[in-house]
């Protein structure tokens, strides 16, 4: 019995194994349960998400989770009374971050402003190499589409290198692009298969072979600003050294194709133009947008690269970046990329990047302390209400609008027994929230689609509670998939506006 | 040492405008708290009892802000209401007045700076909003007017920079500063419309498409009509009807004035427009309001889009005292068309237009010393007698028969207190409870729910002292005489001609 214990605990251990070339991360990985995982990255397990939780992060929660038993078995009302009112609280404390943080977008310089003439004065013999990683699988349909988008860009082509990621049983892709004829500063790299099959996992691949000064990561569906690589030059040297990374903003070319693209949109122009600009104002943790992040090549390979394990490896890095020290500042400009149009899509979609928020909050809360948890420097708050808190609101809201429903429709008959949950300030700042809070959140896309420009999408905010919904369907599947296969990449198909000739 | 000072007051114009505001208002508050002058209007005490009793009486909580006026500015009480001594005195609400009005005078500035470009046209401009005697007290008392001028003028401010900068968050901000208006006094409800119909005329004379001026009418009015909307939202979760404010049971408005109103301006436009002058007059003196008259039709001719534009907005309260009245929902009595004051304080809506009818015709050099002299006589004439607004709350307390009566009556509540519960008409008799003391704790009156309805089917067992005023208005009144075993158990112990007291045996 005991050996048996033993031996599976032996099995569970984690151990890293190294590169296969001295002073690279080609090769290395982590062995876990018997298996090899070839991630390419020397970041140790313990800041991955290759295990979600560590035994006493299981235990801390095992705990809560007795307590909470118990309070029910002991006196339930109590105890339901207390979560109530710890969720309240919860809910008002991200109103608040969040109205601040619209208003800090607005009163303060929200971004790295790079004029035309700043642009102007980068002479292009001066201008440093550049790489562009592009992770590309099953891609083939809009692989055309990105070829002329990184044709578009301004930069010197001699200066330019773009290295297109394929998976090794992706031929499909790599077919089509070799019939595309590529121009050579395009280059093929086939990324040799290996678990786990993720994104971040393949960036990691792509670093070793990128020899540009800077690194930029783009998406299949990306469409960038065509003077954005300059800009982000210009960027790297208006900003202080602490800034490892810039983030352009992110939006979609295809606003008009329906609904939900132009829901999306109206959420995408919130998080970018208002949320993120607040976040970088406020100096907190930026969660990166999973495309457009660049960096110094020297940078990101001080900080091991990407998460192989975590399927929302921008929002880890984001926090990572926070965590060691460094900064993420914003610039003024725009990558467009496909706003998901078919609902199916946009729910897998949704339910991989909750999984990840999901992974990256168990992550980075194992060292909760180095966010900054003095009076001066309270950042673990902003890594709580902007990973956490936002997390845990998509979960919890289904069941506070049935309860809020059932008290107007049945009052007379459960009226009574809701209210003895609230406590009376609670019910004040229940009632605040729930009118003023939702009044607020839909006021914040109307903003956030009006600071972009888009006053047509403007009226679409008030669909946006059905959308609410839709990312509540879609955190709960995420929580499966996160206890059934947490490190699945679950794959969004791109290119669904091609067939509609958008 | 000259040279210094010429320096601040240019690079710190509006730090300056807005300590010099401060400091002259808090002058006027000492002189009238000295004088025990802050809480002469009935309104006053009301408000103050009101945000009193959201935390202190037999059913506390936000209902008690009841259905009569709109919730704001008892709610900037709430926070210093529970003090007794700055409860009774006043001095919760002179609190707000006095922020408020120095916001008012801030804003101003800012607003007229913007349009003149010119900070001694400014400078003189904002003297006379904060010179007048009217405002003056007003901004000492626990009322709504000057709350409520200072959110338009915010309001105003931020959608004329909008119009000036495109900065979507101005107009989130105007929008904002129109809802509160809304949530502070009824007369703002036409602000949101005037400030929509701005935002589409400008979106149609940059020629933008259809889509862009219905989203930018749309992101203003989401906001700004919030206010409105949040009111008729408290009426349906409080009291199951969403225009409680026109037929709930705590309403003053619709019985008390309502048995005054409609008398003079009901369907008479000539009456209308002279009860708003008239009163405007008393308010702003005759100089300012022809230099406004005056100021008006410069605009107009001229074509002062600018003008124009800030005119419009700030008209629009005042657009809708006009239909009130025409409509005879409200009244204005002066000396010359009742022989006695009320509602005179609403000519103070006006007021905002006085400065920027003054830096208009000022940008005009030939005028502007003529109309700097002719302005400052106008404040000096104003100084000559009390202001308007503490006449008319000196007529509110003391003059009438009503008043002196209360006044008995209060004298004799102090002197013969009783322990328990008083019964009492909150609607007619709010005044008294304030100034007899009596705590809000023990009162039952419309707010308190089943208490009320309780004691006026039984009040036995429940209540130890009935107020009533001896009139059909007074619904306890209406059960004493229509059950005769009502006052069993109670004996008169007070009577005059407006006011009865029972005590339990």
């Amino acid at each position: 019995m005991f050996q048996k214990i033993r031996t599976k605990h032996k099995q569970n251990k984690l151990r890293h194994f190294g590169p296969a070339i001295q002073r690279s991360m080609l090769g290395a990985g982590v062995e876990y349960k018997n298996k090899q995982f070839v991630t390419h990255t020397t970041l140790s397990y313990q800041t991955s998400a290759v295990k979600t939780l560590t035994p006493r992060q299981t235990a801390i929660l095992g705990a809560l989770l007795a307590i909470l038993a118990w309070g029910v078995i002991e006196n339930w009302h109590f105890t339901l009374t207390c979560l109530t009112c710890i969720l309240i609280v919860l809910y008002f404390a991200d109103l608040i971050f969040s109205l601040s943080l619209i208003v800090r977008s607005f009163l303060n310089m929200p971004e790295v402003i790079i004029t035309a003439k700043e642009l102007g004065n980068l002479h292009p013999a001066q201008l440093p190499r550049f790489s562009i990683l592009c992770p590309l699988y099953k891609e083939a349909r809009i692989l055309p589409q990105f070829i002329n988008a990184m044709q578009s860009l301004k930069y010197p082509k001699d200066k330019l290198e773009v290295l297109l990621l394929f998976e090794a049983d992706d031929t499909e892709t790599v077919t089509t692009a070799k019939k595309l004829k590529l121009p050579p500063y395009m280059k093929i790299v086939i990324v040799p298969h290996s678990l786990p099959k993720t994104k971040p996992k393949a960036l990691n691949y792509g670093l070793v072979y990128a020899r540009g000064e800077y690194i930029v990561i783009y998406d299949a569906e990306d469409v960038p600003d065509p003077d954005q690589l300059q800009k982000a030059v210009a960027a790297f040297g208006k900003v202080d050294d602490s800034v490892f990374c810039l983030q352009a903003k992110l939006n979609f070319y295809n606003p008009q194709q329906n609904i939900l693209t132009r829901l999306f949109t109206a959420e995408y122009s919130t998080w970018f133009d208002l949320i993120l600009t607040g976040l970088y104002s406020l100096g907190g943790p930026i969660p990166l947008g999973g495309t457009s992040n660049f960096f110094r090549r020297k940078d990101i390979m001080r900080i091991e690269g990407w998460d192989a394990f975590n399927v929302c490896e921008d929002c880890d890095l984001g926090m990572r970046l926070f965590k060691n020290g460094y900064r993420t500042a914003l610039f003024n400009s725009t990558t467009f990329e496909e706003a998901n149009s078919q609902l199916s899509n946009w729910i897998r979609q949704r339910s991989h990047w909750i999984k990840g928020y999901i992974q990256g909050f168990f992550v980075h809360l194992r060292s909760p302390e180095r966010f900054g948890i003095s009076p001066k420097n309270p950042h673990i708050l902003t890594f709580l209400l902007v990973v956490g808190g936002k997390t845990l609101s998509v979960f919890i809201n289904p069941l506070l609008w049935i309860i809020t429903l059932s008290y107007f429709v049945f009052r007379p008959w459960i009226g009574t027994f809701i209210e003895s949950f609230y406590p009376t300030p609670m019910f004040y700042l229940a009632l605040f929230t729930l009118i003023i809070g939702n009044f607020i959140y839909v006021t914040n896309y109307m903003l956030g689609c009006a600071r972009r420009g888009y006053w047509h999408l403007v009226e679409f905010a008030y669909v946006v509670p059905v959308y609410w919904l839709m990312m509540s369907f879609s955190a709960w599947k995420a929580v499966y998939q996160l206890l059934v296969k947490p490190h699945y990449w679950e794959k969004t198909t791109h290119g669904l506006h091609l067939s509609r000739g958008t | 040492m000259k040279q210094t000072i010429l320096h601040i007051l240019n690079t710190h114009f509006i730090w300056v405008t807005g300590i010099l505001a401060f400091a002259a208002y808090w002058f006027s508050a000492a002189f009238y708290i000295w004088h025990d002058q802050i809480t002469l209007y009935n309104d006053a005490r009301s408000r103050l009892l009101l945000s009193r009793s959201v935390i202190d009486s037999l059913t506390p909580g936000l209902v008690q802000l009841g259905g009569v006026w709109p919730p704001i500015p008892q709610i900037f009480f709430i926070p210093t209401i529970w003090h007794d001594l700055l409860f009774y005195s006043g001095l919760s609400g002179t609190f707000v007045s006095l922020l408020f009005a120095t916001f008012a005078a801030i804003f101003l500035a800012k607003l007229l700076l913007h349009l003149t470009q010119n900070k001694r046209i400014t400078a003189t401009a904002v003297c006379l909003f904060i010179l007048n005697p009217s405002f003056l007290y007003m901004a000492t008392t626990p009322m709504s007017e000057v709350p409520f001028i200072a959110l338009v003028i915010m309001s105003v401010y931020f959608l004329y920079h909008w119009s000036q900068t495109k900065n979507v968050f101005s107009m989130f901000l105007a929008a904002i500063f129109a809802s509160l208006a809304c949530l502070t006094r009824y007369e703002g409800y036409f602000l949101p419309i005037v400030g929509a119909g701005i935002i589409m005329l400008q979106a149609k004379q940059e020629h933008a498409p259809f889509e862009q001026i219905r989203g930018k009418v749309l992101l203003y009015a989401n906001t700004a009509f919030a206010g409105i909307v949040l009111w008729l939202l408290y009426g349906l979760v409080i009291f199951g009807n969403p225009f409680n404010f026109i037929a709930g049971e705590t309403n003053t408005y619709s019985r008390a004035a309502g048995a005054l109103s409609g008398t003079l301006t009901k369907g008479n436009i000539a009456q209308t427009m002279f009860a708003l002058m008239d009163a405007a007059r008393l308010n702003i003196g005759f100089i300012s309001l022809l230099v406004l008259g005056i100021a008006g039709a410069y605009a107009l001719i001229r074509k002062q889009r600018r003008f124009l534009m800030v005119l419009s907005l700030f008209f629009a309260p005042i657009a809708f005292v006009l239909l009130s009245l025409f409509l005879g929902v409200s009244d204005i009595f002066t000396w010359n068309n009742a022989g006695y004051l009320y509602n005179v304080r609403i000519g103070l809506l006006i007021i905002p237009l006085v400065p920027i009818g003054y830096a208009l015709l000022a940008q005009e050099k030939c005028l502007r010393n003529v109309l700097s002299i002719a302005m400052a006589a106008q404040i000096l004439l104003l100084f000559t007698k009390p202001p308007i607004t503490l006449l008319e709350a000196t007529n509110f307390t003391y003059v009438d028969l009503r008043g002196q009566a209360r006044m008995q009556l209060t004298n004799w509540l102090k002197q013969h207190p009783k322990e328990g519960n008083v019964l009492i008409s909150y609607v007619i008799n709010q005044t008294v409870i304030f100034d007899a003391r009596i705590p809000p704790a023990t009162v039952i009156s419309e707010g308190t729910g089943d208490y009320w309805h309780t004691a006026l089917v039984s009040p036995i067992g429940l209540v130890d002292r009935i107020i009533v005023s001896p009139h059909e208005g007074d619904e306890i009144w209406q059960q004493i005489r229509s059950n005769s075993h009502y006052l069993d158990s109670y004996s008169e112990t007070f009577r005059d001609d407006f006011f009865v007291v029972y005590d339990k045996i």
